[in-house]
């Protein structure tokens, strides 16, 4: 029997406990608020260091994604697989062959033929959210971002702009630790784009690698045909890494793994804000898995959360401010379902992601690979420009990882699967499988074939924009519920807009692609594999949208405070709450929104 | 290598050599999930996490075993040291 309780229980209930909630979660908890974190997965075995999670990945066969999180208690199971064991409950569109058993998106049937309907981002449903194998990426978004619909007739326009979040940009940078070159800040984002920094990076830029440096020499300068104004140039990443010791946390010592995992902790995760929020007095329940809110009889505030743990049993907890920051699949999800916060109709609208063009190939000289940080520079000339008048920005990251990321197949230099043959395009795996099994080799043949081929491996990883469109949306499949008797999320998703917005922007990154593997000598006859297939594209994890900001309380879910519209003690923090998804990745953004939240909440608790 | 016998299938010497690459290249081995399943499907089985990090695919191709230390900080800037 549930005992009585003084309700409201916590001053703030917060759903999820990655980079949003744990960041919110420490301020409030630190101004000693009685924060409640309510967390849909389990804790990471984080307990001695980091052995035991990358002992998981040392030692398991896929070395995927997943790999260090696989101890029990840890991702959810689902026991209606068969064999009834420990297959994961992890929203992984791409995985599982068969939706229905162990997708946990649903789909409706696919309406253009050269749309594949999938959308491709998932997320860890884990303490600490998908920060344990980001890449560290930390990119602001530009100026101009905010402004889309007034600049280019594209998209909305952010209730606020790049000056109202710079403060919070840098409080996000301080509280976290973020590595970034000031001079190319200056000489290069901010004379282009205008994106001033009133701040210094905490820390000095990761070294870009070898490969990023023989990527500059043969790149810096050129343009693309028919953007002659656009000369491209490579930059190094931001990214909240430590290039030294920060906030107790050791120096990138460049273990080539920040997804999934950095054994030592020199990249930044929310776990470390958990952490702080624990010390700081909040209170963590672990899988307990949001379902409902409730709203007072007049339907103005949220009064009470409901949950229930895995083991199926049911709780509650009352807070004076709600806040969901549970990924721009969930805040929506948890919101239709208790029809809150959508007098707009915009719930679960406006869907995005940042889809990507990966195309890989053989360098002419040799550029070491498999070293470093998994990406250390990037081409950010495309971020912004007047094409956007007609399509997509872009982004394009220099890999140091090889072809490791290339496909199931090219899990290279390893290789997981064997290849089916393929004569005709010999060069196009590389993987010890590939050479053993198809090419017979072995002794010195097979390791100058791996060196030769390894040595000089290069892929090129270009993220683009996607408008919003509010029938990318997210809905209830009401006659398909989750293990807890949840609809699952219905993702209806088109890739391609009317626009030929995202469409025209491949277009122009597979010729970027072309020009830089020319550029580096790469052999277009047989070492140069584009990703051209129409429907062949990649999702970034960057998953956006579904409960947008804006000043309108018809068109949008939050205001410019990430405060709902529909009631004013429920706020909604994360990538969900973006009008427009910018070309960059969105943690930067996300982390300062949250803090800007954050003290919004503690003025609104305060009055 | 012959590695195919006069009715196609790969003969034990052949197989067993590709296992002893696996071990020595990447620290595996493998074995197929069922003895019926066509195509058959193989579960790979990694040594210790040492033998993981010494594999020798890693130094032919002049880098290290992902999730294993690559050197000091910045040791990615340069070329590798090739003997």
């Amino acid at each position: 029997m549930r005992p009585m309780v003084n309700e409201p229980e916590f001053d703030v209930i917060i759903v999820g406990s990655g980079i949003a909630g744990a960041l919110a979660a420490f301020r409030l908890a630190q101004a000693r608020y009685r924060v409640l974190i309510l967390e849909a997965g389990g804790v990471a075995p984080d307990s001695i260091g980091r052995w035991s999670m990358a002992h998981y990945y040392w030692t398991s066969p896929s070395k995927s994604p997943d790999s260090p999180f696989c101890a029990d208690g840890v991702l959810p199971i689902d026991p209606n697989i068969q064999p009834p064991n420990y297959a994961f409950v992890q929203p992984n569109p791409i995985g599982p062959q068969d939706p229905d058993k162990s997708n946990y998106y649903v789909y409706r049937d696919p309406v253009d033929p050269r749309n594949p309907n999938r959308f491709k981002s998932y997320y860890e449903r884990l303490v600490g959210g998908s920060t344990w194998h980001w890449q560290g990426i930390y990119m602001r978004m530009l100026p101009n971002d905010f402004r889309m619909s007034t600049l280019y007739g594209k998209g909305f326009d952010w209730p606020i702009s790049y000056n109202d979040l710079e403060r919070w940009y840098v409080d996000a940078e301080y509280e976290m630790g973020v590595a970034g070159n000031d001079a190319e800040n200056t000489n290069y984002y901010q004379r282009r784009f205008g994106a001033f920094r009133s701040k210094p990076f905490p820390m000095p830029a990761l070294a870009p690698s070898y490969l990023d440096k023989q990527v500059a020499a043969a790149v810096n300068g050129k343009t693309l045909a028919g953007f002659r104004t656009i000369p491209l140039q490579v930059n190094t990443v931001p990214h909240a890494i430590n290039s030294r010791t920060y906030d107790q946390r050791p120096a990138c010592e460049g273990y080539t793994s920040c997804v999934p995992l950095c054994p030592i902790k020199a990249r930044y995760e929310a776990i470390v804000h958990v952490e702080k929020a624990l010390k700081a007095g909040a209170t963590l329940r672990t899988k307990a898995v949001v379902t409902k809110l409730q709203l007072d009889d007049n339907r103005n505030n949220v009064t009470r959360v409901f949950y229930k743990r895995w083991d199926g049993t049911e709780d509650r907890a009352s807070g004076r401010i709600i806040v969901l920051a549970a990924n721009a699949i969930e805040n929506p999800r948890i919101l239709l379902w208790s029809n809150a916060a959508n007098r707009s109709d915009a719930v679960g609208r406006y869907l995005m992601d940042h889809p990507i063009k990966q195309s890989y190939g053989l360098a002419r000289r040799p550029l070491y690979p498999f070293r470093g940080p998994q990406t250390t520079s990037d081409i950010a000339a495309f971020r912004d420009g007047p094409f956007r008048r007609q399509f997509s920005g872009f982004k394009t990251s220099i890999k140091n990882d090889g072809w490791s990321s290339v496909g199931a197949i090219i899990t290279s230099p390893r290789g997981n699967v064997v290849p089916p043959s393929h004569p005709d395009k010999p060069n196009s795996v590389g993987t010890v499988l590939d050479f053993v099994e198809n090419e017979k080799l072995f002794g010195p043949d097979l390791q100058r074939r791996l060196r030769e081929h390894a040595t000089h491996q290069i892929t090129l990883n270009t993220a683009c924009e996607q408008l919003p469109i509010g029938d990318n949306r997210v809905t209830l499949a009401n006659d398909k519920l989750d293990y807890f008797g949840i609809p699952r999320p219905m993702i209806n998703y088109r890739l391609y807009d009317d626009q030929n917005y995202v469409a025209k922007c491949f277009e122009t990154i597979l010729e970027l692609h072309k020009l830089v593997f020319k550029l580096l000598g790469v052999d277009d006859t047989k070492d140069q594999f584009l990703q051209e297939a129409p429907d062949a594209f990649s999702g970034s994890g960057h998953i956006m949208g579904t409960t947008i900001m804006g000043t309108d309380p018809a068109k949008s879910v939050v205001d410019k405070d990430c405060r709902a519209h529909d009631h004013p003690n429920l706020f909604i923090l994360g990538s969900s709450v973006f009008p427009t998804s910018s070309t960059a990745n969105p943690t930067s953004t996300i982390a300062a929104l949250a803090l800007r939240a954050a003290e919004t909440i503690k003025a609104q608790l305060k009055g | 290598m012959n590695d195919k016998d006069a009715s196609g299938a790969e003969t034990p010497v052949a197989l067993a050599a590709k296992q002893v690459i696996y071990v020595w290249y990447i620290s595996a081995f493998f074995l197929p999930r069922s003895e019926t399943e066509r195509p058959p499907v193989r579960v790979w089985f990694y040594g210790t996490p040492e033998q993981y990090s010494r594999a020798l695919l890693w130094s032919v191709i002049h880098a290290h075993a992902p999730m294993t230390p690559g050197g000091p900080p910045g040791h990615w800037a340069n070329a590798p040291p090739i003997s």
